[in-house]
């Protein structure tokens, strides 16, 4: 992070690219080559928090939510911290949207909307769909999130995931049953007794 | 390189029988670890946002933008004239003033505006600029609203709606508790906690009991719902539920807390409206309450009794 020395006083300036005349210019400036890799800090931060979004969608939102911040605080002494938090604030925004867009208008997608990879080629979901499974996906508590993202995203095998979680293998079992029913890739909704999410 | 793909055995199975199902495109698709969708390799996926799109996103940003600052705005309308509301702490153990925030707010605000990008909402921030008025929350919580449908621009709705429309308020707090996972836990208790306060100003106060003890199973520190969950018992002249409460603000908090001071505070407020019937009848449940427990409930009832 660039400073100059001001007296005694060490103040933090913005780098070029997020200074601007207005928003606009520090957005271009954004866009062009990515100098704060946000598309490469989306993607890893989605999978730090566990949260099922399209990633360039976040890195999309993120460019003007960080351009928008740019001008409106001062800079910050960690930019990377900083960037980090308005890709928080980008998923929260986005997350919320997608819930009430699935409240209001449940079945109408956008073409963004519809366009999500990981869920319509990976794991065969209807592009109609998505909308509905990403929104209880991310509704779920923290721990059938990770779950699905350490056991399906990285790849990690079930013994690595019970050293390094808060569960033990059952645990780990529900969790991602809960995580998988979400977008409706479940064995057991069909289940009365509710297995594995109550006593049979 | 990276190992195949390992997970369980039971969820390779649900993979298998939809790769093996003839219409899924999983079986075209590269086997590869599913990591790679949020790997961003800049020149695997690049893509030219500065397009048609950027000012679509430019502006959802900036709308996200005014909505947040119109909220915070009837936040603090809201506390200019607050009605039986207790105080939050903050994480340093203090009170928080939320009218302390505005300065913060308004510097925010002036640089947050952008003439060049027509929004609405923005006349009122601008109104807001030299100062935010008391009274004027609603209408700011509403613009708020209509830019972004959002859980907590519907609370501040809620917060500044009249208490002569209990109702529109009820309404609004309903579309916010009745849908948990879709909002974080704080706004689900404040929420809850103003159905409580909501249905109290209606005279429901079993409904209002189980409100605040809703808004309690939910929260960290309960000191404040079980306080007025159990206010509500006394009043009611239900034993058992006093009872119940009081042995569940025990566990929870300490003589000398300073949510029970506060919850104190705002039910020695509540109370001053009441009957002198109604209060008889709390006395004499409290009274019962008191000749069993001791601790944080006689710092509770006690200043009622008196």
């Amino acid at each position: 992070m660039e400073s100059r020395e001001v007296g005694d006083a060490r103040r933090a300036v913005w780098p070029s690219f997020l200074r601007g005349a207005d928003v606009h210019e520090v957005y271009a400036h954004l866009c062009s080559g990515d100098p704060l890799r946000v598309r490469e800090r989306s993607a890893r931060r989605l999978r730090e928090v566990w949260y099922l979004l399209e990633p360039d969608r976040v890195c999309d939102r993120a460019l003007p939510v960080i351009a928008f911040a740019a001008k409106s605080s001062e800079p910050p002494e960690d930019l990377e911290a900083w960037t980090f938090a308005q890709i928080d604030r980008t998923i929260a925004q986005l997350v919320r949207a997608d819930a009430e867009a699935e409240r209001s208008r449940p079945g109408m997608l956008t073409d963004e909307e519809r366009k999500f990879p990981l869920l319509t080629q990976s794991l065969f979901l209807d592009p109609q769909l998505v909308r509905t499974a990403s929104v209880a996906f991310n509704a779920l508590p923290p721990l059938p999130r990770r779950a699905f993202y350490e056991l399906l995203i990285e790849g990690a095998d079930v013994g690595e995931c019970v050293e390094r979680g808060p569960w033990n293998h059952d645990e780990l079992y529900v969790a991602i049953h809960e995580a998988l029913a979400a977008v409706g890739l479940d064995l057991y909704s069909n289940r009365k007794d509710g297995y594995p999410f109550k006593k049979p | 390189m990276k190992p195949p793909l390992e997970i369980d055995p039971e969820i390779r199975g649900l993979l298998e029988e939809i790769a093996a199902d003839p219409r899924s495109a999983i079986r075209f698709a590269p086997r590869r670890a599913l990591r790679e969708w949020f790997d961003s390799g800049e020149t695997v996926r690049a893509r030219d946002v500065a397009s048609t799109n950027a000012e679509r996103h430019l502006i959802e940003a900036y709308r996200e933008e005014v909505a947040e600052l119109l909220c915070e705005a009837s936040r603090i309308a809201f506390f200019k004239a607050p009605v039986l509301v207790h105080r939050e702490l903050g994480k340093d153990g203090a009170f928080v003033e939320p009218l302390d925030e505005e300065p913060v707010w308004r510097l925010r605000a002036q640089r947050s505006l952008h003439p060049s990008i027509p929004m609405d909402g923005t006349e009122l921030l601008e109104a807001c600029l030299g100062r935010i008025e008391a009274g004027t929350g609603f209408t700011l919580a509403r613009a708020s609203l209509q830019l972004v449908p959002s859980d907590r621009a519907r609370d501040f709705l809620a917060l500044n709606a009249p208490w002569s429309a209990p109702q529109q308020a009820l309404a609004l707090l309903k579309q916010i508790t009745t849908r948990p996972g879709a909002s974080r836990d704080d706004l689900q208790v404040h929420a809850l906690r103003q159905t409580g306060a909501r249905l109290c100003s209606i005279g429901l106060l079993g409904e209002a009991r189980a409100a605040y003890r809703a808004a309690a199973s939910r929260e960290m520190n309960p000191t404040i719902d079980f306080s007025y969950a159990l206010n509500l018992s006394c009043h009611m002249g239900a034993e058992d539920l006093a009872f119940d409460d009081g042995s569940a603000l025990s566990k929870c908090s300490a003589q000398g807390d300073k949510h029970l001071v506060e919850a104190r505070e705002v039910i020695r407020r509540w109370s001053g409206a009441r009957s002198q019937s109604v209060l008889a009848v709390r006395d004499r449940t409290a009274a019962k309450v008191l000749a069993r427990m001791q601790g944080p409930v006689s710092t509770l009832l006690e200043v009622q009794s008196a």
